[in-house]
């Protein structure tokens, strides 16, 4: 996290909105895939992620230390989603028949190989998505992601560890990027 | 399998989260356990799929404006809230400061002054028999103008700041 946002975070914190406009620019891929990772839905994902925004700027006084301010977004975005899966089941499950019904449909290889993945990462647990995203979107190292979920190092481990087994599992029966 | 490594720290291999001593032992052990190697090859793999796949997932368009514009409004919707919040304490410490005026043993300095400045009236109003109760009336007539006023004032300043948020 450089300087610039820093200072942006101080003025967003003031009541500065051009500050808060410039933090959503150069947050919105991490909020956004955060909450596609998890929800894998593409209007879902856009409410959830907008929504993760506003309760940013809620409770921007809150936050103490402006270093922490990625890590306490992912927490946002992550909770926020994992919310939105819980009052939208019903909608969820839809959602995973639609993207199977496209995969059919859809000839192009890299577009094939993305829905392949969207499918497998359905497939997870919840909590297996998450910890997939913020490996893989934020980059958190095993202690970060162990603090930011409140879990032990162990238990992030195993569910990254099998996490991606079954994705390699799943990616290789439905002939994606191995074929 | 016969192999004793530990699966998950083939992953923390992977991960790079491993110790400088430990990650050279499972190197090491990795150029001679086809086993172990198959699985970080394919581990690796899951992970550059899953890279470019989090890569290619591109983010709305106008996401960041349709951010701003839920904040601005909500922005207006508190000011507005913070404005009637400050009007109604305002006008709670006037009603407040009338009634302890009229009850309490603190009014009674001005009470007092009242009645001595009620002669003043008596000369110049003709109507003795009311004006005992003067203070009462006064007091009563200056509570309503001002409840009205406040109440109109109200009105008008919601109104307008309503017409800003719809904008
Ligand atoms: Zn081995």
């Amino acid at each position: 996290m450089n300087q610039d946002d820093i200072d942006l975070i101080r003025k967003a914190r003031q009541g500065d909105l051009d500050a808060f406009n410039a933090i959503v620019k150069n947050y919105k891929y991490y909020v956004y895939r955060t909450a596609f990772g998890i929800l894998n839905h593409p209007s879902d994902a856009e409410d959830a992620a907008q929504e993760t925004f506003i309760k940013a700027y809620q409770s921007l006084s809150k936050l103490r230390d402006e270093r922490s301010f990625p890590a306490w977004l992912a927490r946002i975005a992550m909770h926020t989603s994992s919310d939105w899966i819980k009052a939208n089941r019903r909608h969820q499950e839809v959602a995973i028949e639609q993207s199977h019904h496209r995969t059919s449909h859809d000839a192009h290889q890299l577009a094939q190989t993305q829905l392949d993945i969207q499918d497998a990462l359905n497939q997870l647990s919840e909590e297996q998505r998450v910890v997939i995203v913020l490996r893989m979107v934020y980059g958190m190292d095993y202690e970060e992601m162990a603090k930011n979920l409140d879990i032990p190092i162990g238990t992030v481990r195993s569910r990254l560890h099998h996490a991606r087994l079954r994705l390699r599992e799943l990616l290789g029966e439905e002939g994606g990027i191995h074929s | 399998m016969s192999c004793p490594i530990d699966q998950e720290v083939l992953s923390d291999y992977v991960d790079h989260q491993l110790a400088p001593n430990e990650w050279e032992h499972i190197h090491a052990h990795l150029q001679t356990c086809s086993a172990c190697r198959e699985i970080v090859l394919e581990l690796q793999s899951v992970n550059e799929d899953l890279a470019n796949y989090f890569q290619t997932v591109a983010v709305p368009f106008a996401f960041e404006n349709e951010v701003m514009q839920r904040v601005i409004a909500m922005r207006q919707t508190k000011h507005i809230h913070h404005l009637s919040v400050i009007f109604y304490i305002v006008v709670g410490i006037g009603f407040g400061g009338l009634i302890a005026l009229w009850f309490s043993p603190w009014g009674l300095p001005i009470r007092v002054l009242f009645r001595f400045l009620l002669p003043l009236f008596q000369v110049l109003n003709m109507l003795s028999v009311f004006v005992s109760h003067g203070w009462f009336i006064a007091l009563a007539l200056y509570s309503i103008g001002f409840m009205i006023a406040s109440f109109v004032g109200l009105q008008w300043l919601l109104r307008t700041l309503k017409s800003e948020v719809t904008i």
